[in-house]
């Protein structure tokens, strides 16, 4: 178990290793330096060796390299372009407004995805199971922004009850908040539903195809019970996986959702530095998301295996 | 072995045909040119001359809806194809090559897998810049994890079939053994890949022009249109119908016809046909 | 009132293509042991699946009646089926090391059923584990059934089925995919347990040395039917059905495992045409004349002997 558990953390480290170099890289390709791109077409020749200076552009490729590395460690991220402020500091400010409405959504989308898929697979075929999975294929085809502002027409616009948009915090108005986050929030939870109900449902129905399935049905334990302590058991291992994975995937998948909602959460700020071309702050986004993708798989893993010691070890995933 | 239908395919096919059409017959045939402005018939509603109505420069939405079907079409199918090709290659390459090698090639992917599809393109776009070309482009790079790790999983698997350790031992060059013993087998698992990833390709690049990164005005695109649209809600709020519909219609009928073509295949092969 | 504890009659299954069981009738007499053999396929796991509700989905019972304990055991639903049928007989399936759920420890698996309280329950199944002679049972009740050897499964399943003290006990193959060693053990443990007062046994095996040495009758199935029935001596001593012969010959030897099929006789069972009236065997057997084409009837030999063959070889 803890050889397993240090072999798993010491692959997480060598993907965080790989995905920083790719950014490296990545931004290392772009036509014309990073210096250039800021500048766009408004500066000179003067304002250009100025910034590579800044930015260190003029010194060699094994000493940036090594800054960068050694940057990233001390969390020292460089400084955004566009806003002027440290990417640390904006990254973890946009947090606060995405992270809680990532879990929120993850976490409803789950609670559906298990009840749904349940009872969707010991009833193979019956209502639930045609109505879910008719509902889980026109989700995945809705584009999240036209569901957003299809829900802004009737919510806002039609029966007002929600405001068009913009973010109250929670420490100012719990209830302006609550009201500035639910058609997001509805929104998030449409697009995260599908997925994890499908997941749930391939994997009772192999639960269901166990032979302990029948057999803790035949020694006499309450069906309810071998569904529950049984089946799910089991098969919310995939699922689990793949929610946590999501979680860390919507700190930066919020862009669409965050935009048509006004919302200042990591996703607008990553499409503002997009559209800025601010690298420095592109380049930290996602870093910072990928990182928390893998280290988001390392804790589902781990907490998955505290609470099932007899869980295989398997060597796949990060 | 019972014959039981396919409403997927079936309801795939005629949804995506009837988007498709849309597109060819825009190309051949479109009722007004779609970047024609006409000031005084703006936000027209739907009626004999304008059935989708106008939109607020009075542009034909029919007209432009038929373009920008058009254009989704055929971004997603350029698209997946470069991107499933590059795949391919590389999960080719990750399988064949070296121990260290391959375990490099396959944890970067693993890594590009675990990353948001969205921000992978965005970030694309934060390179290559603005436009059809570069959303193709970014589009595409984020359909060669998938295709990779699918490639990489089936040549692994194929590599201890027996006909192939045959031709091994007969000496048999690897692109040989690639070609013509590992893809046929393999090749319905990658034609359903194919067929999913388009739905998912038109929804991404959809996105990438409704965030104003994908095709530029005065073209039409589903997603821009719809960006548009967002402007005039108080307003006009039927304005986001006409777009958002066919893009529903488009993805909805994709993803039926990948699902439906997966069964068919995946049975096909069961039987041993 | 009743002497029989479960009274299978004329029962026939069958999924959407062909028949699968065809009028199969059985019983196991109240403290009784009986015994189905016959090559895997034949039918006696799909007969114990129609008693326990656990036929495949495509599958249903299309005739015939089962009565266990004076109650229609077919008609039974939600839970007078757990209370009225699972909590009263004692089931050992057939693949033991994928009965128990991987992630759950024995002793949980051996008391979440159980009427008793928690602890009772962990008493009653301490003491079954050592009765099944296993040395250290906390050892066992705190493992994972992944960490437990196949002959400590085997035992783990057998005191699942004990644990409810149910009048009848199921074993499926409880000696196939065992090794030799482990086997004996097991052997012995279900001698034991026909010592008990008043248990009922119903066993399926194709190890008929096992079969003479527990059994006290007999049935002999192939190809969804019965084709021979009587007590242990009637069966084996005046084996009238060639298949039984043949049967009987080969476990002289060795006893009958899955990978060897009955390769001596040749062939295999049939799976097609089960329905058809004429006998099922004759492609296979040493016998077989014109007469076998025809229909045949279920013939008396006197006392419970009973046999479908149309020659007299006893």
């Amino acid at each position: 178990m803890f050889r397993q558990l240090l072999r798993r953390i010491l692959a997480a480290f060598i993907v965080m290793f790989l995905v920083s170099l790719a950014t490296f890289a990545a931004l290392e390709v772009v036509p014309g330096n990073a210096a250039i791109v800021s500048l766009g077409t408004e500066g000179n020749v003067e304002q250009l060796a100025a910034l590579e200076a800044q930015l260190g552009l003029d010194r060699p490729l094994g000493e940036r390299l090594f800054d960068y590395y050694s940057g990233l460690i001390r969390f020292d991220w460089g400084t955004s372009s566009y806003y002027g402020q440290p990417v640390w500091t904006l990254i973890s400010q946009r947090l606060a407004v995405t992270f809680p409405l990532a879990l929120a959504s993850v976490l409803l989308a789950l609670l559906i995805a298990i009840t749904l898929g349940t009872v969707a697979a010991v009833r193979k075929g019956g209502v639930v199971d045609i109505i879910s999975r008719s509902l889980v294929q026109l989700a995945s085809a809705m584009p999240s922004f036209w569901l957003s502002l299809l829900l802004l027409v009737l919510f806002s616009s039609v029966l007002r009850l929600v405001p068009m948009g913009g973010y109250v915090s929670p420490a100012e108005d719990f209830g302006a908040y609550l009201n500035s986050i639910v058609l997001p929030l509805s929104v998030l939870v449409v697009g995260e539903t599908g997925p994890l109900l499908r997941l749930v449902r391939s994997s009772m129905l192999e639960a269901i195809g166990e032979d302990w399935y029948t057999a803790a049905q035949v020694k006499g334990l309450r069906k309810g019970r071998v569904i529950v302590s049984y089946a799910l058991r089991s098969a919310l291992t995939a699922p689990l996986t793949s929610a946590g994975t999501q979680l860390a995937k919507l700190l930066g998948g919020t862009a669409i959702v965050e935009s048509v909602f006004a919302l200042p959460g990591m996703g607008r700020l990553f499409l503002t530095a997009v559209e800025m071309r601010d690298l420095q702050l592109v380049q930290g986004i996602v870093i910072f998301v990928s990182f928390f993708v893998v280290l988001m798989n390392l804790v589902t893993d781990i907490v998955l295996r505290l609470v099932n010691p007899a869980l295989e070890p398997d060597g796949g995933g990060l | 072995m019972r014959r039981r239908g396919n409403p997927s395919l079936f309801i795939g096919l005629i949804l995506t045909l009837l988007v498709a059409s849309l597109g060819i017959i825009g190309v051949l045939h479109s009722p007004y040119d779609p970047e024609a402005m006409n000031l005084m018939q703006r936000f027209n509603g739907p009626s004999l001359e304008h059935p989708f109505g106008t939109d607020h420069f009075g542009r034909d939405m029919l007209s432009r809806v038929m373009m920008a079907s058009g254009t989704a079409l055929s971004s997603a199918l350029v698209s997946v194809t470069l991107g499933a090709l590059a795949g391919i290659a590389l999960g080719t390459l990750a399988a064949l090559a070296p121990r260290w090698l391959s375990t490099l090639v396959m944890r970067l992917v693993d890594a590009l897998m675990a990353f948001p599809t969205i921000l992978l393109a965005l970030m694309a776009a934060a390179i290559f810049g603005r436009g059809l070309l570069p959303s193709v482009l970014a589009v595409c790079i984020s359909m060669v994890p998938s295709f990779s790790r699918l490639t990489q999983a089936m040549v692994m698997e194929g590599r201890e079939r027996l006909s192939i350790k045959a031709a091994r031992a007969y000496g048999a060059p690897a692109w040989r053994i690639v070609i013509f013993h590992m893809f046929p087998p393999v090749l319905t698992r990658l034609v359903t890949q194919f067929t999913s990833a388009i739905g998912g390709a038109v929804l991404l690049e959809s996105s990438l022009s409704f965030l104003g990164l994908g095709v530029q005005p005065p073209s039409a695109s589903l997603g821009m249109m719809l960006s548009e649209a967002r402007a005039y809600l108080l307003t006009y709020p039927w304005q986001v119908l006409p777009s958002g519909i066919t893009l529903l219609v488009l993805v909805l009928g994709l993803n039926l016809l990948g699902d439906g073509l997966g069964s068919l295949l995946t049975r096909r092969s069961a039987d041993g046909l | 009132m009743d002497s029989r504890i479960l009274d299978i009659q004329g029962l026939c299954a069958r999924d959407s293509v062909e028949e699968l069981l065809v009028d199969v009738s059985l019983h196991v007499d109240a403290g009784g042991r009986t015994a189905i053999v016959g090559e895997s396929g034949c039918g006696k796991t799909m007969t114990l699946r129609a008693l326990l509700h656990t036929l495949p989905p495509d599958v249903e019972v299309s005739a015939g009646r089962i009565r266990f304990m004076g109650e229609d055991a077919l008609a039974l639903k939600g839970e007078a089926l757990r209370k009225d049928l699972y909590m009263r007989i004692g089931h050992v399936g057939q693949n033991t090391s994928e009965n128990l759920h991987p992630l759950l420890k024995v002793s949980r698996q051996l008391t979440d059923f159980s009427p008793l309280g928690r602890k009772e329950a962990l008493e009653k199944a301490t003491a079954l584990l050592e009765s099944l002679s296993i040395k250290d049972p906390g050892r066992v009740l705190s493992s994972y059934p992944g960490e437990l050897s196949g002959g400590m499964r085997q035992r783990v399943n057998m005191a699942v089925a004990l644990m409810k003290d149910a009048p009848l006990l199921i074993a499926d193959e409880p000696t196939s995919a065992l090794d030799a060693h482990v086997r004996r053990q097991v052997e012995e443990l279900y001698q034991g347990l026909c010592e008990r007062e008043g248990l009922s046994l119903l066993l399926i095996s194709h190890d008929l040395s096992f079969v003479r040495r527990i059994a006290d009758r007999v049935y002999v199935m192939y190809a969804g039917r019965v084709v021979e029935e009587g007590s242990l001596d009637e069966v084996f001593g005046e084996a009238a059905h060639p298949y039984t012969k043949a049967l009987a010959s080969l476990s002289g030897r060795r006893s009958l495992d899955r990978t060897r099929d009955l390769d001596e006789i040749g062939g295999s069972v049939p799976d097609k045409g089960r329905g058809d009236p004429s006998c099922a065997f004759s492609s296979r057997c040493p016998y077989a004349a014109r007469d076998c084409h025809n229909a045949l009837s279920y013939r008396h030999l006197g006392g419970s002997h009973y046999v479908r063959c149309c020659h007299e070889l006893a």
